[in-house]
This record gives C-alpha cells, sequence and structure tokens, in this order.
C-alpha cells in the first residue's frame, strides 16, 4: 500500500492553517510534524485520518490507526472489555492470550478489571498503545504521544514504534519536542510560518 | 462482531448508573401523579397520559446520547472503523431503545390498570408504544446528533425536536380509539427507519468536521 499527502491545503475561520503539504512515506519511514501549540499539528493529522475535510489536496493512507487528543476510551468498561470493544468495532479478532500479553507489556497488569475512569491519564495512553500492539495497521497516526507519558511508558512507546517501523509499517507522529526513538524522521513537517496564498 | 457491539453498547449504558432508571421513574411518577390532580376523570384520558408520559421520557434519555461519544473521542473512532457510520448508529440507537424504551413499555400495562383501563385497550396501547417509541428515538437522535459540539444544549434539544414528536403523539393516542391509524403509525415507523439513520450519520460527520 502507497501513502502519499498530496497538496494538502487547509484554512479555517479565514486563518490558513498549512498550505501545499505534499509528503510521501515509504514503508520502514516515519514522518514528523513539528509546530508550537495552535499552528495546527492536530488538525493536520485529522485531516490525514479523514476526519476533516481539507480544502485542497489529496490523501492515499493505508489501513491506520489514529490516536488524538481524545483518546476515544468508554469510560464505564474495564481495560479488559475496553480492548475487546475496540476490536470488535475495527472487526479483528484477538486471542485471549495475545490480550493478556499486550496487557503485561505497556504494563496495566493489576488494572485489568479497574474500569477506564478509574485509569490516570497515562494509563488511558497506556492502554491506547496495547491496542496499537494487538492489532496491527500498516500506519499509526500518533498526536502528541508523549502527553501525560512517566518515563517508563516513554520507553514503551520507543519501543513500540521502533518494532512498528522495523516491520516496514510506518507512522506519522506530531510533537512539540523530538521523539527519542533511533530511527531518524524520513520527513519532517514544520507548520510554522507557512506562506499561505 | 456486530453483536458484541450492541453488547457492549447496553452493559455501557447500564454502568451508567441512577441516570439508567430516570426516564422509567419519571415516566412512573407522571402517570401516578395524574389521578391524583384529575381525580377520577383521569380514567378517560389515560391513554393521552401515556403516551405523553412516554414522549417525555424518550426525550429525557435521548439528551447525552451523542455527547458523552463526542467529546470522550469515541466518535472519531466510530467513524475510522470498517463498519459504516450508519450501521454503528443503527445498533446504538437499537440498544438505546432496548435499555430505556422497552422498559416503558414492559411497565405500561400496570400503570394501564392504575387507571382503570379495560385489557383490550392496555393491549392497543401497548402496540401503539411498540410502534412509536422507536420512531421518537430516531427524531430525537437527529436532534442529539445535529446538537453535538454545542454547549448548554439541553434546553435546545426538547425545542428542536418537539414538531417532530408531536404527529407521533397524533398518530399514537389516535390509534388506540380508531384502529385506523395503526397503520399510519407503523408508517411512520418505516419511513423513520429507512431514512433517519442515514440523515443521523449525515449529521454527525458535519459535527465531527467542525
Amino acid at each position: 500500500m502507497s501513502l502519499s499527502i498530496d497538496n494538502l491545503s487547509f484554512s479555517r475561520d479565514e486563518r490558513c492553517l498549512f498550505d501545499n503539504i505534499t509528503a510521501i512515506l515509504q514503508p520502514g519511514q516515519w514522518c514528523d510534524v513539528r509546530g508550537a501549540n495552535g499552528s495546527g499539528k492536530s488538525t493536520l493529522l485529522r485531516v490525514l485520518a479523514g476526519l476533516i475535510k481539507p480544502d485542497n489536496g489529496h490523501v492515499t493512507l493505508p489501513p491506520f490507526h489514529y490516536i488524538g487528543h481524545a483518546l476515544g476510551l468508554q469510560p464505564t468498561l474495564t481495560v479488559f472489555e475496553q480492548i475487546d470493544w475496540q476490536s470488535a468495532l475495527l472487526n479483528e479478532k484477538i486471542k485471549k492470550d495475545a490480550l493478556h500479553d499486550a496487557i503485561d507489556l505497556v504494563g496495566l497488569t493489576s488494572m485489568k478489571n479497574a474500569f477506564t475512569t478509574q485509569l490516570s491519564a497515562g494509563q488511558q495512553r497506556r492502554l491506547r498503545f496495547a491496542i496499537l500492539h494487538l492489532i496491527p495497521r500498516p500506519l499509526w497516526i500518533l498526536d502528541e504521544p508523549y502527553t501525560a507519558l512517566d518515563v517508563s511508558a516513554q520507553h514503551v512507546l520507543h519501543s513500540l514504534i521502533e518494532a512498528h517501523l522495523q516491520k516496514k509499517n510506518r507512522a506519522i507522529i506530531a510533537t512539540h519536542h523530538a521523539m527519542k526513538i533511533n530511527i531518524p524522521p524520513a520527513h519532517t513537517i514544520q507548520l510554522e510560518g507557512q506562506s499561505c496564498y | 462482531m456486530l453483536l458484541t457491539l450492541i453488547r457492549y453498547d447496553i452493559i455501557r449504558t447500564l454502568r451508567r448508573g441512577f441516570s439508567v432508571v430516570t426516564p422509567l421513574l419519571f415516566f412512573t411518577m407522571i402517570i401516578c401523579l395524574f389521578p391524583f390532580a384529575i381525580g377520577d376523570n383521569a380514567r378517560l384520558i389515560a391513554p393521552g397520559i401515556i403516551w405523553v408520559a412516554a414522549l417525555l421520557a424518550v426525550l429525557l434519555s435521548i439528551d447525552t446520547l451523542f455527547t458523552k461519544e463526542w467529546e470522550t473521542g469515541c466518535l472519531d473512532h466510530l467513524l475510522l472503523s470498517p463498519y459504516s457510520l450508519t450501521q454503528l448508529v443503527s445498533i446504538k440507537l437499537l440498544s438505546h431503545w432496548i435499555t430505556y424504551s422497552l422498559p416503558l413499555i414492559i411497565i405500561s400495562p400496570v400503570l394501564g390498570l392504575l387507571l382503570h383501563l379495560p385489557p383490550p385497550v392496555i393491549k392497543t396501547l401497548m402496540i401503539t408504544l411498540l410502534l412509536g417509541t422507536p420512531v421518537l428515538t430516531l427524531f430525537g437522535a437527529l436532534g442529539a446528533a445535529l446538537m453535538i459540539g454545542i454547549r448548554e444544549n439541553s434546553v435546545l434539544l426538547p425545542i428542536l425536536i418537539l414538531p417532530f414528536y408531536i404527529p407521533v403523539l397524533i398518530f399514537g393516542t389516535s390509534a388506540i380509539t380508531t384502529p385506523g391509524s395503526l397503520p399510519l403509525l407503523g408508517a411512520l415507523l418505516l419511513f423513520s427507519i429507512a431514512t433517519l439513520p442515514f440523515l443521523i450519520t449525515q449529521a454527525l460527520k458535519i459535527g465531527v468536521d467542525t
């Protein structure tokens, strides 16, 4: 599956957020989306995910996982049920063993039967990472993945992303500080001071 | 897979605690209060009382149908699912109807007896509620979908959807006295099932896009 972003433009309320964004990612590569707060990183990722229509341009993506600011977790489901629900929503069957392994991997073993509302912000992110790990998708679109993560969660995230890229998959990641992974980005989209006409 | 989604939808609603029974309690309270206020005459307008109470109870339950999904970001994931949003919305509405409207229909014979309704009338009343409440849920869901992203929408929503509820109320109550109206209520139900899930989907997509 190919990944290309072609001439993407978007403006809102007369304000241009980005213009003429073009990128192609090969298998195993990742794209770093940089910019200050309010520069339109999240909007760009939502446009890429197809949640917002761009003014101009074209996006071709393989099947992907998207993690936005709101994590999309149901407050009244337990960690275990949450993953079961998400996999049903994605029409994927997952094995019980794999599910337990993934929960262990992201360090939520003791919280297996806790409701999402009982998890801290960082633990909720860890839960999302378990889903990333369990259900393979050739592309990950991650919006500020460092938010609310402690050091051990950051390590989990780094190893997940590195393993993902080593399997010839791709990622588009928006951050405002550098990702500490061993693979340098193949592309950097800088979202400040875009000239928009 | 779709059955799993229905199951979780119902589990989630049931875990919401006391708010699950609020519409049912509200429904029962309105009906129980009428005989005190009107006296023996309440029996003459009993079908109307039950219908108005059911309408308000459904309206009460519909308020948070999509706002929570939108705030938590779950709506994004419904949109990104390989299933069509129309399918997922239909599932959600079905489970909503099962958890909120079905209990009203189940308890309605008891309340009918409380208002001295004769058993044949109670039977017709239940049929009209069975046909009518899904229409109320569907139109309510359309209103709720249009309202996502608007804060303090709990006042606006009833104003927006009440005009659509009036035909349902008219056909629903008249079907109890004149059997000829029952097919009309059925037609209204089929029309809503055929068109509204699609319209709700479009409204949700617009809501997410902004």
